[in-house]
């Protein structure tokens, strides 16, 4: 079965709205993890928001390594009602019976499926268990206001995969479902 | 100057209540994290929910860090509490910042900061926090006071990231004063 995994940029205290608050911290080994991650999965999952603004920025971008090629290229499923005529190349629409439709996305063949930003959808997705992985690159910056990959009421048990440090301070945190839980 | 220094134990999403959730993950790196940061220390700085926790529990307890906490200097910050009868106890009344801002001006070792944490927030939100020890839990509670409140905002650095095994992870941090 296909694996979603949520990844995010994460302040401190658990904000992930805009990240632009990242952009000081870049770095090349951030860059090779933000790599090696696209590369693990073959398709993205995303609410209309974090689509609108990946679709107006990502197009048209060109890097050595192919990392736009392959952002502007792979499959995306965007979960929206409103969402018509979405212009990105190889998106989908996801309009109805999304929790069905997802987990007969993961029934397909594939790789895994990536989830960046779309604060709506994770929490969709955590409060119907459908988050087998968490990619959280955690930034050293409170914030104090924006929307948090974990809102209130969520409760789940996970276990640590691996934590890696990068040299601007920033720390991964990966997490998988803690299936003995 | 003395260092104030904020440690907790942390769920994933930022709670830090009633940590009675950190027990099935405890381990020799834990404890020696945690017995580092009391050896640094003269002194804990609390507030008065945990102090009453921690003089409830303390005393009576065969827990190896037991006779370190029993000793420590303790201030604890309440306008309310009459008495303190935990030893070596001093209240800390009336204008609380005053009064840590000269704490930390006399000579000593590390205020350490467990548990309080609406004390714990009034020293974010007038920048006294020397260092941040976050041990940080593979579980999402949902509810729950939580270390960082909104409006809260700081910049940091990372002094040091561990993986403390069972599944949990130290990050330390200092305020970035440069930025």
């Amino acid at each position: 079965m296909r694996k979603i995994t949520v990844s995010e940029f994460v302040s401190l205290d658990g904000v992930m709205q805009d990240p632009m608050w990242t952009f000081k911290y870049w770095a090349d080994d951030i860059a090779a993890f933000k790599f090696a991650e696209l590369f693990a999965h073959d398709a993205q999952l995303m609410g209309r928001v974090t689509y609108e603004g990946f679709a107006e920025a990502w197009p048209g971008r060109k890097d050595e390594q192919g990392y736009a090629d392959y952002m502007n290229t792979m499959p995306k499923y965007v979960v929206s009602t409103t969402l018509e005529n979405p212009t990105w190349t190889n998106s989908h629409v996801i309009k109805t019976n999304v929790v069905d439709q997802i987990r007969k996305l993961k029934e397909q063949p594939g790789q895994d499926i990536l989830v960046f930003g779309s604060d709506t959808l994770v929490q969709t997705l955590v409060q119907n268990d459908l988050v087998d992985r968490y990619n959280l690159l955690i930034y050293p910056v409170v914030l104090g206001a924006g929307k948090r990959v974990f809102m209130e009421g969520a409760n789940t048990t996970l276990k640590l995969i691996k934590t890696e440090s990068f040299s601007t301070g920033v720390t991964a945190l990966v997490y998988e479902r803690d299936c003995k839980a | 100057m003395r260092k104030i220094v904020v440690t907790e134990f942390l769920s994933l999403d930022g709670v830090m209540e009633n940590p009675g959730w950190t027990f099935p993950y405890w381990n020799d790196t834990i404890s020696h994290f945690k017995g580092e940061e009391m050896d640094a220390a003269d002194a804990l700085l609390l507030g008065r929910i945990t102090y009453e926790g921690f003089a409830a529990a303390w005393p009576n307890s065969n827990d190896e860090g037991a006779p370190a906490m029993n000793s420590i200097a303790k201030y604890v910050v309440s306008n309310t509490l009459q008495t303190a009868d935990w030893n070596n106890s001093h209240i800390i009344r009336g204008n609380v910042i005053d009064e840590l801002r000269k704490l930390k001006q006399q000579p000593g070792k590390d205020l350490l900061v467990g548990g309080s944490a609406m004390l714990a927030q009034t020293l974010i939100k007038n920048n006294l926090v020397d260092t941040y020890r976050l041990l940080i839990y593979p579980v999402v509670l949902g509810k729950g006071k939580r270390l960082f409140q909104d409006g809260a905002t700081a910049a940091l650095k990372l002094v040091e990231s561990k993986d403390m095994g069972g599944g949990v992870v130290a990050l330390v941090y200092e305020p970035d004063r440069k930025a």
